[in-house]
C-alpha cells in the first residue's frame, strides 16, 4: 500500500491561501500599496471580510499575561552598579559626562562639535518632517463613504482596520476612505452594533449629532434615530466613553463598562447610565424583539421599521396600551397576530399596487 | 505621541557615542521591559533575565567608543539579548529544549478538538490556547512580530533564519488561527445561548 496522498488544491483554496499571506501581511505592517489593494478587493467577499475581522480581532487581542512584570527600577539599579565598578564617579544626570579626563580647550572644541551635530540633526528632522507633512496633504482632503439602509432592511459592513458595523434599518452611516493619523471618526444617523478592532493610537468615534461615542476597541450599539427623543449606547464588551453637551452648554463625558447603558435625553438635554438588557436592546441584528411593558405606538414604530411596513394605531388612547412579548426571528404576520391577541384590537391592511404598505391597529366594533 | 522632539534609536545612539549617559538611560528604559521579556522566554528567570539585559547595555556603554551596528539597533539589542540569554542555557546545560529546533518539517501543530474546546471559560481563553499550540519557533517568531513589534527583517537578523522563512511562519500561524474560526465561533454562539436559558 503506497502511502501517497493525492492533494489538490481547488481555485478556492488557492484563493483562501493568498487571502491568508495578504492578511498576515497587511497586520504585520509588511503590506506594499498592491497587496493593500488586492486585499480591500477581497474584503468585498462577506465570508472573507468576516474571516478578517475575527483574524485582527485575535491578532490585536493577543497578549502575554503569563509573562512576569519587569520593574524599571530595579533594571537600573543593576546597571548603574555595574557601570560604577568600571567608572567610579558615574552619573546619570552630568549631560556631557566622561570616564575620561578631558582639558577645557578639548572640552570647548568637544561641545561645540557636539551641538553643530545636534543642530544639523533638528534641522533635517524638521526639514523631513515639513516634507512629509507636505506629501500627505492630498490624503488630507478625505473622502467619505455613505452607507444606507432602508426600512426593513440590515446591513453589515468591514472597515479597512477590520472594525464591523452591522446597520440597523433606515439608518445612514458615513464613513471616511481612508482613516486619520490619531483616530478613526464615523457619522452614524439611526442604529448599528459595532465590534470596534482594538487599537490603541487610533481610538475609534461614533459621531450622533452632538454625542460622541469613544472607544478603543470593543462591541456596543449605538441607537440615534432623529423620529426618537433618546439616544443610546449600549456596552457589550470593552470599554467606551460618551461625550456631548448638556442642557447648562457644559461638556460632559462618561465612562461605560459592559452591561451598562447611557440614555440621553434629547429634549431635556440630559442623560443617564442605567444597565440594559441584552437581548431587548441588541437582538435586533438576530431579528429578536423584546418588549416589557413598552407602549403599543413604540412597538409599532420598532417593527415597522424593521420589516419595512408602516404600522400605526388608530385609536389615541390604544396609543399607550403597554406590551409584554418576546419574538425572536418570528414572521411577520405571526408578530402581527400575537399584538393583535395580546391587544384585542383588530387590524386592517392597506395595500397600493398589489403591495403592503400599512397594518392599522383599531379598536373592533368601528 | 509622535511628538517631533521624541529621539529615536539612531540619535540616542549617537548621543551615547558622545558620552550623553541621559541618551543610554533613555534607551534602556525604552526597550528594559521588552528585552527582560524575550529574555525570559529563553532563560525562565527573572534574575536572569535582568542580568542579561543590564549586561548588554552595560556592554554598550563601555564599548561606546566602538560601537558599530550594521542593521536596525532593535535587531542589535534583540540579537544580544538572545545571543546571551542562550550562552547562559549553555553554560548552564539547563533545559535544552527553550532552545528552538529548526526541523520545521517535523514539528505538527496539535489541533482543538470539540471536547477540548469546551474546556475555555471564554473567547479570550481560546484565543490563548490557540495560540500556545502553536510549535515553538513559529510561536516565538509570532511572538516577535506580535508582541516586540518587530519587523521581518529584524526577526531574520536576530534569529539567523531568512526573512522568507520568517514570511512563511507567520503565514502558517495565521493560518492555523483561522482553521478554528467555524469551530470557536459556533461554540461561542452556543455558550451564548446557553447563558442566556
Amino acid at each position: 500500500m503506497s502511502n501517497k496522498k493525492l492533494t489538490f488544491k481547488t481555485a478556492i483554496d488557492m484563493e483562501k491561501d493568498k487571502f491568508i499571506e495578504l492578511v498576515t501581511k497587511y497586520l504585520s505592517n509588511e503590506a506594499n500599496s498592491e497587496e493593500k489593494e488586492q486585499l480591500r478587493i477581497l474584503l468585498e467577499d462577506e465570508e472573507y471580510s468576516k474571516l478578517f475581522t475575527w483574524i485582527s480581532g485575535i491578532w490585536h487581542d493577543y497578549k502575554n499575561d503569563d509573562e512576569p512584570r519587569f520593574n524599571f527600577e530595579t533594571g537600573l539599579e543593576k546597571l548603574t552598579s555595574k557601570i560604577e565598578q568600571h567608572e567610579p564617579g558615574f552619573s546619570w544626570i552630568a549631560e556631557e559626562f566622561s570616564g575620561k579626563k578631558i582639558s577645557t580647550k578639548r572640552r570647548k572644541k568637544r561641545f561645540f562639535s557636539v551641538f553643530i551635530t545636534v543642530a544639523i540633526i533638528f534641522i533635517f528632522s524638521f526639514v523631513s518632517i515639513y516634507y512629509f507633512a507636505l506629501r500627505e496633504q492630498p490624503q488630507a482632503v478625505n473622502v467619505f463613504n455613505e452607507k444606507i439602509t432602508q426600512p426593513g432592511q440590515k446591513s453589515i459592513l468591514t472597515l479597512f482596520d477590520g472594525t464591523k458595523i452591522t446597520l440597523n434599518a433606515g439608518s445612514k452611516l458615513r464613513y471616511p476612505t481612508h482613516f486619520g493619523e490619531s483616530s478613526r471618526e464615523v457619522y452614524l444617523e439611526g442604529e448599528a452594533y459595532f465590534e470596534v478592532v482594538r487599537n490603541t493610537k487610533k481610538p475609534f468615534i461614533v459621531h450622533t449629532g452632538k454625542i460622541s461615542t469613544t472607544v478603543l476597541g470593543t462591541k456596543f450599539n449605538v441607537t440615534a434615530y432623529p423620529d426618537m427623543e433618546k439616544i443610546k449606547v449600549s456596552l457589550v464588551e470593552g470599554k467606551v466613553s460618551v461625550s456631548g453637551t448638556n442642557k447648562n452648554k457644559k461638556r460632559f463625558k462618561v465612562n461605560l463598562v459592559p452591561k451598562q447603558q447611557y440614555v440621553f435625553d434629547m429634549k431635556r438635554k440630559s442623560g443617564k447610565v442605567k444597565e440594559f438588557n441584552i437581548l431587548k436592546e441588541i437582538g435586533w441584528k438576530d431579528n429578536t424583539f423584546i418588549f416589557d411593558n413598552d407602549p403599543l405606538e413604540t412597538v409599532l414604530r420598532k417593527l415597522g421599521r424593521a420589516f419595512g411596513v408602516k404600522l400605526e394605531v388608530a385609536d389615541k388612547n390604544a396609543k399607550d396600551y403597554k406590551l409584554k412579548a418576546n419574538f425572536q426571528n418570528e414572521s411577520f404576520w405571526t408578530i402581527i397576530e400575537t399584538i393583535k391577541y395580546a391587544t384585542e384590537l383588530d387590524y386592517v391592511i392597506v395595500s397600493k399596487n398589489n403591495e403592503l404598505e400599512k397594518v392599522i391597529f383599531k379598536k373592533p366594533g368601528k | 505621541m509622535n511628538s517631533f522632539l521624541q529621539k529615536d534609536d539612531n540619535e540616542l545612539l549617537l548621543l551615547i557615542k558622545q558620552n550623553n549617559a541621559k541618551a543610554l538611560k533613555k534607551l534602556y528604559e525604552k526597550y528594559y521591559e521588552r528585552l527582560c521579556k524575550f529574555s525570559y522566554y529563553y532563560v525562565k528567570s527573572i534574575e536572569i533575565s535582568e542580568e542579561v539585559v543590564s549586561d548588554v547595555f552595560l556592554n554598550i556603554w563601555l564599548n561606546r567608543d566602538n560601537v558599530e551596528i550594521k542593521s536596525s539597533l532593535k535587531s542589535y539589542l534583540f540579537s544580544s539579548v538572545r545571543n546571551r540569554s542562550i550562552n547562559y542555557l549553555i553554560k548552564e546545560k539547563r533545559n535544552l529544549e527553550n532552545i528552538e529546533v529548526f526541523d520545521l518539517e517535523n514539528i505538527k501543530a496539535a489541533s482543538v478538538t470539540p471536547y477540548e474546546a469546551l474546556k475555555y471559560k471564554d473567547l479570550e481563553d481560546a484565543i490563548k490556547s490557540i495560540i500556545q499550540k502553536l510549535p515553538p519557533q513559529r510561536r516565538l517568531i509570532f511572538r516577535m512580530s506580535r508582541i516586540d513589534g518587530l519587523k521581518y527583517k529584524e526577526i531574520a537578523e536576530v534569529l539567523s533564519i531568512s526573512v522568507n522563512t520568517v514570511q512563511n511562519q507567520m503565514v502558517k500561524a495565521v493560518k492555523f488561527i483561522s482553521s478554528h474560526y467555524s469551530l470557536i465561533k459556533s461554540l461561542f454562539i452556543y455558550l451564548f445561548f446557553l447563558v442566556l436559558k
